[in-house]
């Protein structure tokens, strides 16, 4: 049985946005590390987005909309290839994952891990199995 | 090593895409939010800008290249004007008061209830979409409801 973790992630003016770990790892951070080590720009982007999602409503489609095929899955873009995929927990989002998927091979199996780490948080709540992970330290 | 979410946005605010994509967030969005509230579709928009379906879906998704020119024509079909502003820089609510001081960019928006909207550019430009009444004194009126910075 999988082990999910949730952990708060910051807080903004609309909500909560809290992490997903899966088996002890933290795909979000796992990719917005990638990008602030290789790519500045995208990580810039995803962090205005991930900025964005704790700040405001999105009433956009084009910005932020149900990933076709996977279950209550969001997909929130920038302009190029970034993209956050999260769901909605009440009035909170979890973030399941943050990066540039544009032209990524890896795109579809992520797609998958993304939707089996949201079903395994359902799982987990439902059998009141879920852990809150403390949160980093701001300071 | 995970890092906090601050320390991660204070890197991000040193670069300037983090303002731009800000921008273009805060303008498609107010788009998106008047066609809405004018009930009109992106066949409508498009028809009134003497433009196709596909570049609306491309404006809204922040694609197109922007221009003064293009955005004022987008605002007027959507009987808004558009207003370009210098506005102070904005403290951050996750942000100490110190390094607010050193912030060089701030990006947000404002909207009142005569469905006017603001949006600040990279170092206070101003780009805002506002309703067309003549009455250019509502733009100091409004109420913030979305910092996107």
């Amino acid at each position: 049985m999988p082990k999910v973790e949730v952990q708060e992630w910051f807080k903004g003016k609309e909500r909560t946005v809290l992490k997903l770990w899966f088996n002890g790892e933290d795909l979000t951070d796992e990719f917005v590390q990638y990008l602030r080590q290789n790519n500045k720009r995208d990580f810039a982007k995803a962090m205005k987005l991930l900025e964005q999602l704790a700040n405001g409503q999105f009433s956009n489609r084009e910005r932020c909309k149900p990933l076709k095929g996977v279950d209550k899955i969001f997909e929130l873009r920038d302009h190029g290839g970034v993209r956050i995929y999260f769901f909605y927990q009440g009035s909170d989002a979890v973030v399941l994952c943050a990066g540039n998927l544009k032209g990524d091979g890896r795109q579809n199996a992520l797609i998958k891990k993304c939707s089996e780490m949201r079903q395994a948080f359902v799982a987990a709540a439902t059998r009141n199995q879920l852990v809150s992970k403390p949160k980093d330290n701001d300071e | 090593m995970s890092s906090s979410f601050s320390e991660l946005l204070k890197e991000a605010r040193r670069e300037l895409d983090y303002y731009v994509t800000g921008a273009i967030i805060d303008f498609t969005e107010s788009v998106a939010r008047k066609m809405k509230a004018l009930g009109i579709n992106r066949t409508e928009l498009a028809e009134r800008i003497d433009s196709s379906p596909q570049y609306i879906t491309k404006i809204l998704r922040g694609n197109a290249n922007f221009t003064i020119q293009s955005m004022a024509k987008l605002a007027r079909a959507l009987d808004c004007d558009l207003q370009v502003r210098l506005a102070d820089q904005h403290r951050h609510e996750w942000q100490s008061t110190d390094e607010a001081l050193i912030e060089d960019t701030i990006v947000h928006i404002h909207y009142d209830s005569r469905m006017s909207f603001r949006t600040a550019v990279s170092a206070g430009d101003f780009i805002v979409p506002t309703e067309h009444t003549g009455d250019q004194s509502s733009v100091n009126n409004n109420e913030t409801i979305s910092t996107a910075a």
